[in-house]
């Protein structure tokens, strides 16, 4: 009785056995997506190694201190590459997009998350979300036939002829052209507005209902719980967003080079045109002049994936580095 | 209720389908009777494709080329990808591609070293204008423009509509006293070095720190991406200068000026005047040449050929490479009817004939791929 007993219960152990590989399988198949993106990331950064091999040979690190760009020989010009343009006007522009987006953006989520009537909310998170969704070149058009010229007559101008004057960083006999650096930051910061937006509605919405209630207990504003209680909880969650948020305002290539000017020259005044890397690297690399040229381009790439990388590692570091006290507490 | 809507809605659409049906038909009727026997017929390959990438401008040409050649033979398939003059050529000496489009002929030394073996075949030609936008001209004025004044502003020397130079192109005209936006190709393009290419040819000085390529660096100005975003640059700045495809100039209901040419008379770019262009030069053998600055009282000076590489000796599939001879035999014959309707102005004959003849070159084990004789 015993053993034939033993015998059924091992038998559909075995059956079982024999057939429920799922978890393995799922195990498996999950492993491997999550390896393709780290050989992805290798790749790209072995291919773009590999492809300035002669630029980085050619031009050696003053590559990233020289200006001048200039992919045609003449008689009285060589030619010659220089990063510095395009990586200045890249790290302008997305400054210039983050600071305009960040504090309006945690706002936009503070609102949505803690103090948005019920019945505002989901249309509001539905708009913001949908800001996000609209394709880069569209921003591109919006912001070359409407927003450009609006912002070249009732602001770059007059900004020039007031300001100008004083500050060098405003002024520029080519501010009438209407492309710029702070014209392409101002377009950026609507685009990255969304994305900042939405993870800090996000985060805040996952800080527990403890936090809150404990803050108001003790006799607490509204104001203050924000401040004390959910911000601190959620800080993590709210850098990463606005990180997300950098790094797509360093990428942008379509809307950037329909307003930036694409002048490959280090930039000398926020309404004068300027270059970024992604857009110059765009914009000449598919009919480039030489392999030089070409491999320059590349190079540039690679900066700007190097930039990127050491941004995520700073914002990594950050979060680490306010996350290192007990979760949640506040400094009062 | 319902399935009546459906009833009524698949009636209505078969209606449809058989109006088209009979207007197709009409004109299918009218063309089988033809005047004359054309003398020369692609032959009707089978279960062929090409493939070739290249240069942008020409694509809607190509497009409407491949389209209607499927129809002419079913049986060969092609396909075009418009990824840039630059990136078709690197395509074509890869060995990626069957044939590449490219707007500026491939350096002599990469011919030299990569690809010993490339004939160039030019399509058709495109005109490059100067286009502008100064909203104080009187309605239907049109501006002149010298080498010298193009050159000038381009160098960033001429800085104001009012400046003596372009007042002397323009004798009459009241000129404001609007500062001047220079607009440039952002992205690297055919159009750029044929406007370089000029500029070069006309202006020493231009010619010395600037110089002729796809993109340069340029002394003033702002960059736009596309012909289009140069057109739309130009629509929406007051002041603005930029260079463009003609077909964008007009499309975008912009001015195109007369430009002075080599003979000293300002003429604008029609068929007849850009055709001249192509041949008030010397035509080399290789058909690799500018044709920008001729020679010809009644030359526009700003315009470029249109060229498809093909293989001399490489190719390995006999049927391909016929077909492909065909194709481009059929296009510089029959499809130029095509091309004129797209605006693109078509290669004077002798040129054409030139073309057609780098077809006969094209051999495989020394056996010629294409026979028929230009036409």
């Amino acid at each position: 009785m015993a053993q034939a007993e033993i015998v059924t219960e091992s038998l559909t152990e075995r059956i079982a056995r024999r057939t429920q590989h799922g978890d393995g399988l799922f195990w498996g198949i999950t492993l491997f997506f999550a390896v393709v993106v780290i050989v992805l990331v290798f790749a790209i950064g072995f291919v773009t190694w590999n492809n300035s091999e002669q630029a980085r040979n050619e031009f050696g690190l003053g590559f990233f201190a020289s200006s001048d760009w200039n992919p045609v020989e003449t008689e009285v010009n060589p030619a010659s590459f220089g990063a510095l343009p395009a990586i200045l006007g890249t790290l302008i522009s997305s400054l210039i997009a983050l600071l305009l987006a960040a504090p309006v953006a945690i706002g936009i989520g503070v609102f949505l998350a803690e103090l948005c009537p019920q019945s505002l909310r989901t249309p509001l998170s539905f708009m913001v979300e949908l800001l996000a969704a609209i394709p880069s070149v569209i921003y591109g058009v919006w912001g070359v036939m409407v927003f450009a010229p609006f912002f070249t007559e009732y602001i770059a101008i007059p900004l020039s002829e007031t300001f100008g004057e004083m500050i060098p960083w405003l002024s520029g006999d080519q501010v009438a052209a209407g492309r710029g650096l702070l014209v392409a930051g101002i377009i950026l910061s609507i685009m990255i507005l969304p994305t900042i937006a939405a993870i800090t509605r996000d985060v805040l919405s996952l800080v527990p209902n403890t936090q809150r209630e404990a803050l108001l207990a003790l006799g607490a504003t509204r104001w203050e719980v924000i401040w004390l209680a959910v911000m601190p909880y959620a800080r993590a969650g709210i850098i990463g967003g606005v990180m997300l948020g950098l790094g797509r305002a360093l990428g942008e290539t379509m809307a950037a080079t329909m307003l930036v000017g694409n002048r490959p020259q280090v930039p000398t005044s926020l309404l004068e045109p300027a270059t970024t890397a992604a857009s110059l690297v765009a914009s000449e690399l598919t009919n480039a002049q030489s392999l030089q040229h070409e491999s320059a381009l590349v190079l540039i790439a690679l900066a700007l994936f190097a930039i990127t990388l050491l941004l995520n590692l700073c914002a990594r570091l950050l979060i680490w580095y306010v996350n290192r006290g007990p979760v949640g507490s506040a400094r009062v | 209720m319902r399935n009546h809507l459906v009833r009524s809605l698949s009636a209505l659409i078969a209606l449809v389908m058989l109006a088209a049906a009979l207007v197709a038909a009409v004109p299918a009727q009218a063309q089988s009777q033809p005047q004359t026997p054309p003398p020369w017929e692609p032959r009707k390959l089978e279960g062929i494709s090409l493939k070739g990438s290249g240069a942008t401008f020409p694509n809607p040409l190509y497009q409407a080329w491949i389209a209607v050649y499927k129809n002419v033979v079913p049986g060969v398939t092609i396909s075009y990808q418009a990824v840039g003059s630059g990136q078709g050529q690197t395509d074509f000496i890869r060995y990626l591609t069957d044939f590449g489009g490219t707007d500026s002929v491939v350096a002599s030394d990469r011919i030299r070293t990569q690809a010993p073996d490339t004939l160039h075949v030019p399509m058709v030609i495109g005109a490059v204008v100067p286009t502008y936008n100064l909203a104080s001209l009187p309605e239907g004025t049109v501006l002149r423009f010298s080498a010298e004044t193009l050159s000038g502003i381009y160098l960033g020397q001429i800085t104001r509509w009012n400046d003596t130079k372009i007042a002397a192109d323009n004798p009459g005209v009241r000129l404001p006293n609007t500062r001047i936006t220079v607009v440039y190709r952002s992205d690297s393009s055919g159009t750029t070095s044929i406007w370089t290419d000029y500029l070069a040819k006309v202006n020493a000085d231009w010619s010395s720190r600037v110089g002729r390529g796809t993109t340069v660096r340029w002394p003033a100005g702002i960059g736009a991406p596309g012909n289009a975003g140069v057109a739309g640059t130009v629509r929406r700045t007051n002041g603005a200068i930029g260079y463009v495809e003609q077909a964008f100039a007009i499309g975008n209901r912009l001015p195109v000026p007369f430009v002075k040419n080599a003979a000293g008379n300002y003429v604008l770019p029609s068929p007849e005047t850009v055709s001249a262009a192509a041949a008030g030069v010397t035509v080399p053998d290789d058909l690799r040449y500018s044709i920008t600055n001729p020679q010809g009282a009644n030359s526009y000076p700003i315009a470029g050929l249109t060229w498809i590489l093909v293989r001399e000796q490489t190719y390995t599939d006999a049927a391909k490479a016929q077909a492909l001879a065909d194709f481009i035999y059929w296009a510089l014959t029959d499809g130029q009817g095509a091309a004129v309707r797209l605006g693109y102005v078509q290669l004077p004959t002798e040129v054409r004939l030139k073309a057609m003849a780098q077809l006969n070159k094209i051999r495989i084990n020394g056996q010629q791929v294409f026979t028929a004789a230009p036409r």
